[in-house]
């Protein structure tokens, strides 16, 4: 039997073994095998990720924009050449299929390729003459050390939300991937070594709670980017203020996805499919209550139930599955108690994913398309994030009903409205409490050079990752004025 | 195996692609058609560069994550069948090469109309399989 290989960490332009004793396995979801053990760092080897960053800083930063912003040119090319080498990582560790790893590695490619127009996105404002004689600039500058703690469900794509950019301004950077999918982060630091950042730039640091709290009690260290869920979140944002640090926080969701009478419903449906059941529900943009009109509710649900059957669930590495596992058995088991508290609270269930077989995949943490009807809207199902391919339908009278709905939920990450009119489409964008909205879009995910938006619990702090929203995330805005005697 | 996805279809396009390709590299080095030498090297240049285009599609176009299942498309109706024997002649050759590019103008026809809610996807798809057209009609004015 092969040997489990342990992950290693990468500081200062050298992978080292962490001493930790604290190791843990990382799954192949669909297999259930263990294929790596990941260390859980020590606080001393995070402060040496920290240390390396900083001492790197000063220097990275006096290199001038346009030659940093080359290190991402290569840094492209060589993701281009290890695609689906890449993707194929990402499958193994998280479950999700082929083409869906296909679609995070271009979504982080298109990142790295706008950081690579650092020279341009950060430059600064003047004006002339703000007083006589006096003229006034705001410049952009680098603050330090900046690191993320990365989710589990794109594990290859969120650290590049934030690393590209924060680094192409001339910070230096560690990430900290979710233990639970380490190897994608692991792939692409090779990927940083092979372009030959200086050491210290990038850093790449395993682990779990110390690790994190290590970064954000740093003295060092000028802010985080999280990713994950709203409690974790909310505990991260309150540590990052009480230390005076940057804080972009992306927490959980629970999206709602409005179907007006007048909506195509064969391509509603298809949206549908993408938004409820695309990497196995694990997505923070992912659709979870369909609020559908009355007029409209039979027909949709007569679509919704044909395209879900339909849908082939296996082993994600197999071309043509077009749902994979969720990432572990301990999720597996949350969305069954999530499904079963559906039915004990009254909702119909029209579709079982609770007990799907998938051919030679006995030990794999596999859920079905699973569709509840005649839910109401204080059931849990429609209340609280599964993280699951469980699709949650709630009838509704009309537009105010459901944006009463969609408001009276404590999260606002992404909302969306289907339907033929351009009249209830912008009163939609107007007036729904959510950052991303999709127009007859099942999932509503900003392109690299827009900001990721997201409100109310679903994010805390003012700047969001990616967009300009990031450079200004990463830089501090110094106004300098000027007078010549 | 069922093509279901666009992934799995242009991986298949992809699979089929450099096949053709090894086989006419290998009619070009074994010097057997030497009267056809520049529509073989011109076959042999086209199919590169659809193996880079197959490739280049399948990195760039799958962005939008589509959960669309694809139905009633399978490989085993447009395998490439390119196993010779060593008496083949000219005419032989020739029929086979026909048949590779019919097949594959076949297969990209009925993909572009599979993918078509990846526009861009179905539109090189559907370019490709005009072009392998081109290449039978030239075959056929060969003999």
């Amino acid at each position: 039997m092969a040997k489990i290989p342990l992950i290693k960490n990468y500081i200062n332009g050298e992978w080292v073994d962490s001493e930790s004793k604290d190791v843990r396995n990382v799954y192949n979801p669909a297999t259930g095998d263990v294929i790596a053990k990941v260390p859980m760092s020590t606080v001393e080897e995070t402060e040496a990720a920290i240390e390396a960053a900083n001492n790197a800083f000063d220097r990275w930063r006096r290199t001038i924009p346009i030659t940093r912003a080359r290190y991402f040119f290569e840094m492209k090319t060589i993701m281009e050449e290890k695609f689906e080498e890449l993707a194929r990582e990402i499958v193994i560790e998280n479950g999700k299929t082929i083409d869906e790893a296909r679609g995070e590695i271009r979504r982080g490619i298109e990142n790295v390729e706008v950081a690579a127009g650092i020279p341009t996105l950060m430059m600064g404002q003047n004006a002339e003459d703000v007083a006589v004689g006096i003229d006034e600039i705001l410049i952009r500058q680098p603050l330090g050390v900046f690191f993320c703690l990365a989710p589990f469900n794109f594990p290859s794509m969120v650290p590049l939300w934030f690393l590209p950019t924060a680094v192409a301004c001339g910070n230096t950077y560690i990430v900290k991937p979710s233990p639970q999918a380490p190897i994608s982060q692991v792939k692409l630091f090779e990927v940083m070594d092979e372009v030959g950042f200086p050491p210290g730039v990038v850093n790449l640091i395993h682990g779990d709670v110390e690790v994190a709290n290590a970064l954000l009690d740093s003295p060092v260290t000028k802010g985080v980017s999280f990713v994950g869920s709203t409690p974790i979140g909310r505990k991260v944002y309150e540590r990052a203020a009480a230390n005076g640090k940057r804080a972009q926080i992306q927490g959980g969701a629970k999206n709602f996805l409005l179907v007006m009478p007048d909506a195509d419903l064969e391509r509603t449906a298809s949206a549908l499919m993408t938004s409820c059941y695309g990497c196995a529900g694990e997505r923070c943009l992912a659709g979870a209550v369909i609020l559908a009109t009355e007029e409209i509710h039979e027909s949709l649900m007569e679509i919704l139930l044909q395209k879900a059957k339909m849908i082939r669930v296996g082993n994600g590495l197999e071309e043509g599955v077009h749902m994979g596992p969720v990432i572990s058995a301990k999720s597996k088991e949350r969305i069954l108690e999530c499904i079963d508290e559906g039915v004990k609270d009254g909702a119909k269930l029209v579709l079982d994913g609770r007990k799907i077989e998938v051919e030679g995949h006995p030990n794999g943490f596999f859920v079905g398309p699973t569709i509840f009807d005649d839910v109401r809207p204080d059931m849990a199902i429609a209340q609280d994030e599964i993280f699951g391919p469980v699709m949650a339908v709630v009838r509704v009278k009309g537009f105010d009903e459901a944006l009463d709905i969609i408001h009276a939920n404590p999260y606002g990450n992404a909302s969306s409205i289907f339907t033929s009119s351009g009249k209830w489409a912008r009163e939609f964008s107007y007036r729904v409490q959510a950052g991303n909205i999709g127009i007859n879009l099942g999932i509503a995910a900003p392109v690299a050079h827009f900001p990721f938006s997201g409100m109310k619990d679903s994010f805390f702090g003012d700047l969001h990752g990616q967009g300009q929203d990031a450079v200004r995330f990463f830089t501090e805005s110094k106004v300098v004025i000027t007078r010549w005697f | 195996m069922e093509l279901s996805t666009t992934g799995a279809i242009l991986s298949f396009a992809l699979g089929i692609e450099e096949e053709a390709l090894s086989f006419y590299e290998m009619i070009q080095s074994s010097g057997k058609c030497q009267g056809w030498g520049e529509v073989i090297d011109a076959l042999c240049e086209e199919h590169r560069r659809a193996t880079r285009k197959l490739a280049r599609l399948r990195r760039e176009s799958v962005t939008e994550m589509i959960l669309e299942p694809i139905h009633g498309f399978r490989s085993d109706d447009y395998e490439l069948d390119v196993e010779t024997s060593s008496d083949i002649d000219e005419q032989g050759y020739l029929a086979l090469m026909k048949r590779i590019e019919a097949n594959m103008s076949e297969f990209l026809k009925t993909a572009a109309v599979k993918t078509m809610f990846l526009q861009e996807v179905s539109l090189a798809l559907d370019n490709l399989a005009k072009r392998r057209n081109r290449n039978l009609r030239s075959l056929e004015q060969l003999g």
